[in-house]
């Protein structure tokens, strides 16, 4: 069967999806899933993709493959697949943690999204979020929905907490070394990833050049502004990279301690 | 007495309810296996005991997974500082041998939970019984499971709790598992079976008495369950060797100073 932008490339050809109430405590299946990473780290990606074009979306996915090449922690991002009208991949930022782990055996790759639409079954029985077609991450092993509730919809932040919470606990609980968010471009919710991120003095890297609210922190950092080193812990961790350069990811990724250092 | 700086730390769970933490804290085995203790102890000598304990400590010596159990301690209602023998003071007695585990108990909510002074928390004190039942200080983590915070829960609860997190960590978290038993009356037969029944491994101690025993010589149990169930006699070596099979202690000839058959 040739693979298509539908086709389940998780490995086992399997991506579990699990579904929690928002204000539920976390389900623990999801969270031991993130422990069978071969190494005890775990990164969210946040951002989005506006204003990139087709080149430009390659491009992402090649800067991040080099940048994370042997890692072997969990990463994980929103849990979505764009497809265009054909029915062909149109990559996104949730594209990335799949396309780390397929290349890194020994990394997990998972994703949370909150479900803002009633879920709908099409074509053959494929599973769609919303009338636009958006379909959970099939290169992912596990996604995680979260929903207010049966009835209830939620805006596209709603996963955000539980989201942290896990990465919280998978530090507090299970031995992690270390968490941390790598934001690309984005918008209001990739903002407030930063935030919860780097207020938590955890590891926080921008990619300047990405696009929109991570240039604007980057600009923000550069010029010292008040507004946002106020929130900020004395000791932050809220570094750049450069887009023109996925060395510069890489380089801090090992000083945080998420990569093993250059030998 | 036990180690001061082992502070269990205590989980409440009603129905429904999930538990990340606390299978969180269990990953933080170095070896990813999980060893479920049950059984009883009825009609079992103080001399008995003591082979029992001397059996898991050198069967198990060196283990580093997780290890679940009844999570309780029964004291003398006459002595607080006489110990009733039984198979939740296994994992204390494991301690010195295996200094990496994780020590988890389960123990249902049968009754409401008492606090004194010098017992800790009480589980179960019935006037006409000449013991009282504690939470185990000597543990890693505590899961107390209850119907709700009102309602009682019944003593199945226990293996059912257990099997669900055994079942997580195998399904979720990459682990192997297996359940061991020694002698037990009703509720540890419900245990052996629906843990054969969902295929999880199942080693039963010949010799050990009362349902384990029966399971042990029962030729139709074991015919049906013969990819997942074993028996193995009351020896250390013979225990360790078939818990290597399973992959819980790893794979290596053993000599064991000063053994001698139980």
């Amino acid at each position: 069967m040739p693979q298509t932008a539908y086709t389940v490339t998780a490995p086992k050809k399997m991506t579990k999806l699990l579904v929690m109430n928002r204000g539920e405590s976390f389900p623990s299946k999801f969270s031991l899933m993130a422990t069978t990473a071969g190494d005890k780290v775990v990164i969210r990606l946040s951002g989005g993709c506006k204003g990139m074009n087709a080149d430009d979306k390659a491009s992402m996915l090649r800067y991040f493959a080099a940048a994370l090449a042997g890692f072997k922690g969990m990463i994980w991002s929103g849990a979505t697949r764009q497809f265009t009208e054909d029915g062909e991949l149109d990559p996104m930022v949730t594209d990335v943690p799949g396309v780390i782990a397929a290349e890194n055996p020994e990394c997990i790759a998972l994703g949370s999204a909150p479900r803002t639409d009633v879920m709908r079954l099409i074509g053959e029985s494929r599973l769609v979020l919303d009338e636009y077609g958006t379909g959970p991450n099939p290169s992912m092993s596990g996604v995680l929905i979260v929903q207010n509730g049966a009835d209830g919809d939620m805006k596209w932040d709603g996963d955000l907490d539980a989201a942290f919470g896990l990465m919280s606990n998978l530090v507090e609980c299970a031995d992690f070394r270390h968490a941390g968010v790598i934001a690309w471009n984005g918008g209001p919710i990739t903002r407030d990833e930063i935030m919860r991120s780097a207020m938590r003095g955890w590891p926080t890297i921008v990619v300047r050049g990405s696009g929109r609210v991570a240039d604007e922190i980057c600009a923000q950092l550069d010029a010292n502004d008040p507004a946002l080193m106020e929130q900020l812990p004395k000791k932050h961790n809220l570094v750049i990279a450069d887009r023109s350069d996925p060395a510069t990811l890489r380089i801090a990724l090992q000083g945080f301690g998420f990569l093993p250092q250059a030998s | 007495m036990y180690d001061q700086r082992i502070v269990p730390r205590l989980f409440v769970k009603s129905r429904g309810e999930q538990t990340t933490k606390l299978s969180l804290m269990l990953t933080k085995a170095p070896r990813k296996c999980v060893v479920r203790l049950t059984g009883g102890c009825g009609n079992m000598s103080a001399t008995d005991a003591e082979g029992l304990y001397d059996l898991y400590t050198q069967a198990l010596s060196g283990f580093d997974g997780a290890i679940i159990f009844g999570g309780t301690r029964m004291v003398s209602r006459d002595n607080y500082d006489t110990i009733i023998p039984g198979i939740t003071e296994i994992p204390s007695r494991m301690r010195e041998f295996c200094p990496n585990m994780i020590v988890l108990g389960v123990i249902p909510k049968t009754e409401d939970l008492g606090l004194d002074p010098d017992l800790g928390l009480i589980v179960s004190s019935e006037p006409d019984k000449p013991f009282v039942t504690v939470v185990h200080p000597e543990q890693d983590i505590v899961l107390v499971v209850q119907t709700s915070v009102d309602d009682k829960e019944i003593w199945d609860a226990e293996f059912y709790e257990c099997l669900r997190i055994t079942k997580d960590l195998r399904d979720y978290g990459s682990f192997s598992s297996v359940l061991i038993s020694y002698n037990g009356g009703s509720v540890t037969e419900r245990e052996i079976l629906e843990t054969a029944k969902n295929g999880l491994p199942v080693i039963l101690i010949k010799g050990s008495g009362r349902k384990t025993d029966e399971y042990a010589a029962n030729t139709d149990f074991l015919s049906t369950y013969r990819s997942n169930v074993a028996v193995v006699e009351k020896d250390p070596i013979d225990l360790r060797m078939k818990l290597s099979e399973f992959g819980i202690m790893p794979r290596q000839r053993l000599t064991l100073v000063g053994h001698q058959t139980a």
